[in-house]
């Protein structure tokens, strides 16, 4: 399945946005499972949207058209929870971070190391898992929701 | 347009109330805000009612407004529940507002519910995770907090600010919270039990958090044209603003500020024509401590990194220059999302009319809530001031 059109430039028609377009969730997950981090960009603001929307959330503009991301980035803001939701408890504490990565774009994600060995700046590189594979419980995921691979990302220095 | 006046506010305590169902403590509460009328009122009087609830546990998802009102003997009225996670209830008293200046309604009852206490701890994070970006931030393993906390990691960093900034919050609402007998948490804590407590989310921990609750309540807002039948001394609506945002965290262009409060808080003060320095107290949505050193900064009480020194300062204690949260604030008060917005509103009536008994800040004529959904994905902020005192 990597048939999806990440050529795509709105404004979408409706008939546009289907599941295998990544302005769509399955279709961007789909992308995610084949290592490629695909995130929206407006090409009136500038904006990267993440994952892609139809219509820009800072402008409104519908231009918006889909660049593939890099890989790696750095720490923006992080936190430990450690009171996760009982599917990640095996996890626990989950070191969470907002990332910016080197083309701007910013997204959430798990961070593999321990809280002590990030801080704000960190670099870090993201990969995508199958979630059987991370110990996280199953039922973390909604039944649409199944398939999807899940991001974290790794200290790089 | 019309002038809105809250004519009368009631609420539950918060707290843990097992034997309470969300329409008995909805019903309590519109008896309390009934009761609070000065003059004569009959609950038959009510045009319309706005219910605030998010609905935790599913347990009336639907139809929840004629759910609750029908119990509490206002049958056959139009009412719809409005969600907006923990600023529903604030925009079902600006929906009220709005009701009430267009023409369409004379009284209008805006309330808030929600029942937190009987679901257990990890079907409440799933409750309140929904109220974020949820394939993003739920499947990350955050939670409410961790994502608050990611704004306090970025405050912490960008302003040097420390741990104990935080727990001067805790320390200071629960001391007011002590003096509130509707506070779900009403005991006073020292900056050592505030800074011992367990993490829940780095730098968070357990007194940087507030209570999920139980509780109910209720204002009527009524136009200017029947204000007065009611009510000699009537609070007037000055100012209502309100603003959304992108619902998750790191899509937003500020994490040490809620871009949504500073809009929505802007508006207010603009249709009211005032601003900061005109508002004699303030009921803040201070969820996690950093929470309320934000708001004193996107409310525009103090410059932005200057939060901490306002509060360690004494500023902003029920005696200083400009308290907030005399109720406890969400921290001791306590938190029942739905009922939380009209809560704030309670509050500021009861302080603008006198009736704050050992919370009572002498001489307030002017008040400021402001409520925040999820982690800023909305915003509302009310200015209410008591009219005769404002004009001398």
């Amino acid at each position: 399945m990597s048939d999806h059109d990440i050529t795509q430039t709105g404004p979408l028609a409706p008939e546009d946005v289907t599941a295998d377009s990544p302005f769509t969730l399955p279709g961007f997950f789909d992308a995610l499972g084949d290592g490629r981090l695909l995130a929206g960009r407006c090409t009136d603001c500038g904006t990267h949207l993440v994952p892609p929307r139809p219509a820009c959330y800072e402008c409104g503009s519908r231009a918006v058209t889909i660049e593939e991301q890099p890989r790696t980035g750095e720490v923006v803001s992080y936190t430990a929870v450690h009171r996760p939701p009982s599917p990640f408890s095996d996890l626990a504490p989950v070191t969470v971070a907002v990332v910016e990565l080197d083309s701007g774009a910013r997204l959430t994600g798990r961070v593999t190391a321990p809280v002590e060995e990030v801080e704000i700046g960190s670099s870090v590189a993201w990969r995508a898992r199958d979630p059987d594979e991370v110990g996280i419980d199953p039922s973390a995921h909604l039944p649409y929701e199944e398939d999807w691979p899940v991001h974290e990302f790794e200290l790089t220095r | 347009m019309r002038d809105a006046y809250v004519i009368g506010a009631g609420q539950t305590a918060f707290g843990a109330m097992p034997a309470e169902s969300y329409r008995s403590l909805f019903g309590t509460a519109l008896a309390r805000a009934v009761e609070s009328v000065p003059g004569e009122f009959d609950r038959e009087t009510v045009d319309e009612a706005v219910v605030g609830t998010l609905g935790v546990g599913g347990r009336q998802l639907g139809l929840s407004a004629p759910a609750a009102t029908e119990h509490a003997g206002l049958g056959g009225i139009p009412c719809s529940r409005i969600e907006n996670a923990c600023a529903a209830s604030g925009y079902a008293v600006r929906q009220a507002v709005q009701a009430v200046r267009s023409g369409m309604a004379d009284v209008v009852l805006a309330g808030g519910v929600e029942v937190m206490s009987d679901t257990s701890s990890d079907v409440t994070k799933y409750w309140l995770g929904v109220s974020g970006e949820t394939e993003w931030e739920r499947l990350t393993g955050t939670t409410f907090a961790g994502v608050y906390a990611q704004m306090a990691s970025a405050y912490l960093d960008k302003y040097g600010a420390t741990g104990e900034d935080l727990s001067r919050v805790a320390v200071k609402n629960h001391a007011n919270g002590a003096n509130n007998p509707k506070a779900h948490l009403s005991f006073e804590c020292s900056l050592e039990d505030a800074a011992d407590a367990p993490i829940v989310a780095d730098p968070l921990n357990l007194y940087h958090c507030c209570p999920t609750s139980d509780g109910a309540a209720a204002v009527l807002v009524a136009s200017e044209d029947v204000a007065e039948e009611y009510s000699d001394d009537p609070v007037r609506v000055a100012g209502v603003g309100a603003a959304s945002d992108r619902v998750g965290l790191f899509q937003r262009e500020a994490y040490t500020a809620i871009p949504a409060s500073e809009r929505a808080a802007g508006r207010a003060y603009d249709r009211a024509g005032v601003g900061p320095g005109d508002v004699d107290f303030a009921e803040v949505h201070d969820c996690f401590a950093i929470a309320e050193l934000l708001a004193y900064e996107d409310l525009g009480f103090c410059d932005r990194g200057e939060a901490p020194r306002l509060l360690a300062e004494g500023v902003t204690d029920p005696d200083g220059d400009l308290p907030v949260n005399p109720s406890g604030g969400l921290k001791s008060k306590g938190h029942p999302i739905g009922a939380t917005g009209a809560g704030q509103v309670v509050e500021a009536f009861e302080q603008l009319t006198g009736q704050a008994g050992e919370r009572q800040i002498p001489g307030a004529t002017r008040g400021l809530t402001h409520n925040v959904g999820g982690s800023g994905g909305a915003a509302v902020v009310h200015i209410l001031e008591r009219e005769s005192e404002v004009a001398r």
